[in-house]
């Protein structure tokens, strides 16, 4: 019995061990289990201080007096001496044009102020007095065209003579006939009177008809003959300019007018530009094509390489900025626009940060369509040394702080959208294993923000309250979690 | 026969909650609930079944594998429990030796006094021993745990009864054998006491390993918190871990028994025998 108990003794003694022994091992397992199920995570404190605000605008240097170089259109450049940014003096060189094609242009644009002018397109109506003729003449030669200065008794039409004695020994031919019928009508009625028949008075009436056709007839002999006798041509009686031509050679002439002249002619657009044109083109063949600046300045853009055909608009752009007037200017938006205002020092980076500054201040703050424009004057004093150039990108950075001041919490603690947005707090308790971290949830009522942080006027936390920055699992309120001194990575984002 | 039929009905019913607890351990969340719902509400009886219909070991999956904390007041138990056993055996023998051969004229008074503070129940002495521990800085150190405890009366009560059965001849043999005294206590008191000085350990233990009062007094640091308090405070909801975390508690308490038990039979039997 006594050996029975003793071994049930010593057998209870080794389960006993052996269940410690069990019971060892599985606080281990257990802890482990467990703490891979927390949620690894970061805290930071939250900060009471005024929020600052980043604004970045890009922007270009630009200037108040920029010139325009214009080039006739559709020449060929046959060298550009200069490109942007280059400085240039008045009378440089800028580039050279192509002669031949100058002259060509040249050749097109004349054709088409003649064509112009031939259509009537050049001049305006008003003022202007017609030419006729007489009908039935033959056209041999228009001596005038349309553009032409004319002064009285210039020949503006010939006319074939030999046509026009023609028409004059018709139109004789014709009268003496009717002369003719006229007198034996009269002889007529000479007879009828002295026999006292009443036949008298019907002639009478045939010889007033007849009388009148004969002197129609010889009013247009007559006038023909003055054409004859001026040597078959029909010559100006007044000072102008002959702004229409409708005659031509060999035509006959009818009722309408042969030409227009006007003595103070309006000069249509299209003609006044052609004619402008015209003389730069001349201007510049005299000058073998070589283009001068007729500023000082800085080449801020070039619209022209050599090689490439000139078109339509300015070719380059000088500005002036002998004078100062160079600013940096662009637009901010409504979200940046609250935190900029005339008078503000800013931050200028040009060519990715190596050429700046951190003393310009904005002269000019104005609303413009729903966009804000800024200028911040530059000067030499501004860059102490190489300014920036006209046309040039650069970027303006300024900080403003709020007026009030804030509980600060980095926006990665933010969770939600909108207005729900809410922080985990990390709530701080004495545990079975010493100090716990539990994880609570707390709503924010966010007044501003940042990129970096959102503004709240109160947090409901205590000030030495970290809130949860990140962690690698999705939380819930209450939720035990471990507190990791570097950054975890969020493993529910994968 | 009857009186057999007495003891088994009574045993029954003081076995019935422990084999109620280790079966509703066995019950699924769905079973335990509806079982125990009467006693959240307050209306009615709870009635469980007595087998599980769905039974499953989820709650002692989860306690022991997914509750640390449960391990670590385990083992703060474990550790009160065993320093303060063997302090008790240390400082307690020689007293009950003391007490059991070294007669003089007050030892009798001041035994007597011992089993009056035996006899005084905690609540007696706990502001005594909070006013005390906090002066010597003690509150909230498992020190304040394991002191008290250790300057007990009761082991040396139950080793005075098994001294007391040593012969004296014994003593006296020794005695004129050279043995000095302290030689005489380690080399016959201590073995031939050994049933008393077991008794006391079982019995200590099991008083010691669900000792609640004094954790609940002078301890604040969950850290330091044994078992017995871990228990209650396990959240509403939580039955299943609370059932399974209390049969785990048995186990020690059962085993050590089982180890203990003829000595502690013996002590018993010891104590009542008239000298």
């Amino acid at each position: 019995m006594e050996k029975h108990n003793g071994m049930t003794k010593s057998a209870s003694v080794r389960w006993f061990v052996g269940f410690l022994c069990v019971m060892a091992m599985l606080s281990l397992i257990s802890r482990q289990l467990y703490t891979s199920k927390l949620a690894l995570v970061t805290a930071e404190d939250i900060r009471h201080s005024k929020l600052s605000h980043t604004v970045n605008c890009a922007g270009t240097v630009g200037c108040d007096s920029v010139n325009a170089v214009f080039l006739p259109e559709g020449v060929l450049a046959e060298s550009v001496y200069v490109h942007q940014g280059d400085k240039v003096e008045k009378d440089s060189r800028l580039l050279k044009l192509d002669t031949q094609s100058l002259k060509a242009r040249y050749d097109e644009l004349e054709s088409e102020r003649q064509k112009s002018l031939e259509n009537g397109d050049g001049y305006g109506s008003e003022g202007a007095s017609p030419v006729f003729a007489e009908t039935g003449l033959r056209i041999t030669d228009v001596c005038v065209k349309a553009g032409d200065k004319v002064s009285a008794g210039d020949e503006l039409v010939k006319f074939d003579k030999s046509h026009l004695i023609r028409l004059i020994n018709t139109l004789e031919a014709d009268r003496n006939k009717d002369i003719i019928a006229r007198n034996a009508l009269s002889d007529k009625q000479a007879a009828a009177e002295a026999d006292e028949e009443s036949m008298g008075e019907s002639y009478a009436g045939q010889i007033d008809t007849l009388d009148v056709s004969i002197e129609e007839q010889q009013s247009n002999i007559d006038r023909y003959l003055v054409i004859l006798n001026s040597g078959c041509a029909i010559k100006t009686t007044m000072e102008g300019t002959v702004t229409r031509v409708e005659a031509k050679a060999g035509q006959v002439t009818g009722e309408s007018a042969l030409m227009v002249i006007s003595a103070a002619p309006e000069v249509s657009n299209g003609l006044l530009r052609i004619d402008e044109e015209l003389e730069k083109l001349k201007a510049l063949i005299d000058a073998d094509g070589l283009v001068l600046s007729e500023y000082s300045g800085t080449v801020s853009r070039a619209d022209i390489s050599a090689g490439a055909v000139t078109a339509e608009g300015a070719a380059l752009f000088i500005a002036d900025v002998s004078e100062g007037g160079i600013y940096f200017s662009g637009l901010a938006d409504e979200k940046s626009a609250k935190h900029l205002s005339a008078g503000d020092i800013v931050e200028l980076y040009f060519r990715n940060g190596r050429l700046r500054t951190a003393s310009a201040v904005i002269s000019n703050f104005t609303l413009r369509d729903s966009d804000y424009r800024f200028e911040v004057p530059l000067t030499e004093e501004t860059f102490s040394g190489e300014m920036p150039a006209y046309g040039e990108i650069g970027m303006m950075r300024t900080s403003a702080l709020t007026e009030g001041e804030y509980y600060l919490i980095s926006k990665e603690a933010v969770h939600g959208t909108g207005a729900k947005r809410f922080v985990f707090a990390l709530e701080e308790t004495d545990g079975f294993f010493g100090r716990e971290y539990h994880a609570v949830k707390h709503d924010l009522n966010i007044e501003d923000e940042n990129d970096t942080y959102v503004a709240v006027s109160s947090t409901g936390l205590a000030e030495d309250t970290p809130v949860i920055i990140t962690s690698n699992r999705p939380l819930t309120d209450g939720a035990r979690v471990r507190l990791s001194v570097g950054k975890v990575n969020d493993e529910s984002e994968k | 026969m009857l009186v057999y039929i007495f003891f088994a009905v009574l045993c029954a019913a003081v076995m019935l909650p422990v084999i109620m607890m280790v079966l509703l351990s066995l019950n699924d969340e769905t079973e335990l609930a509806s079982a125990i719902m009467p006693l959240e509400s307050g209306k009615g009886f709870c009635a469980p079944d007595p087998l599980p219909f769905f039974p499953t070991f989820s709650h002692y999956k989860k306690l022991m594998l997914y509750t640390p904390e449960f391990y670590r007041v385990f083992f703060n138990s474990l550790r009160n429990t065993a320093v303060i056993l063997v302090c008790q055996v240390l400082f307690a023998a020689p007293s009950a030796w003391a007490f059991s051969r070294m007669k003089s004229r007050h030892s009798k008074l001041l035994f007597d006094m011992y089993v009056i503070f035996m006899l005084m129940p905690f609540q007696v002495t706990m502001l005594s021993q909070y006013l005390l521990l906090d002066r010597l800085g003690l509150m909230d150190t498992s020190a304040a745990l394991i002191l008290p405890a250790v300057f007990s009366t009761f082991p040396v009560f139950i080793m005075y009864r098994s001294f007391s059965q040593i012969p004296e001849d014994v003593l006296d043999h020794a005695r004129i054998d050279g043995a000095g005294e302290f030689t005489i206590f380690l080399r016959i008191g201590l073995p031939m006491g050994r049933s008393g000085m077991l008794a006391a350990v079982t019995l200590g233990f099991l008083d010691l390993w669900n000792m609640v009062e004094q954790p609940l007094a002078f301890i604040k640091d969950k850290r330091l918190l044994p078992l017995s308090v871990y228990l209650p405070m396990i959240d509403k909801g939580s039955e299943g871990i609370v059932l399974a975390a209390s049969v785990i508690t048995l186990i020690p308490a059962v085993f050590v028994f089982i180890i203990g038990q003829d000595e502690l039979e013996a002590g018993m039997i010891s104590s009542g025998i008239k000298e």
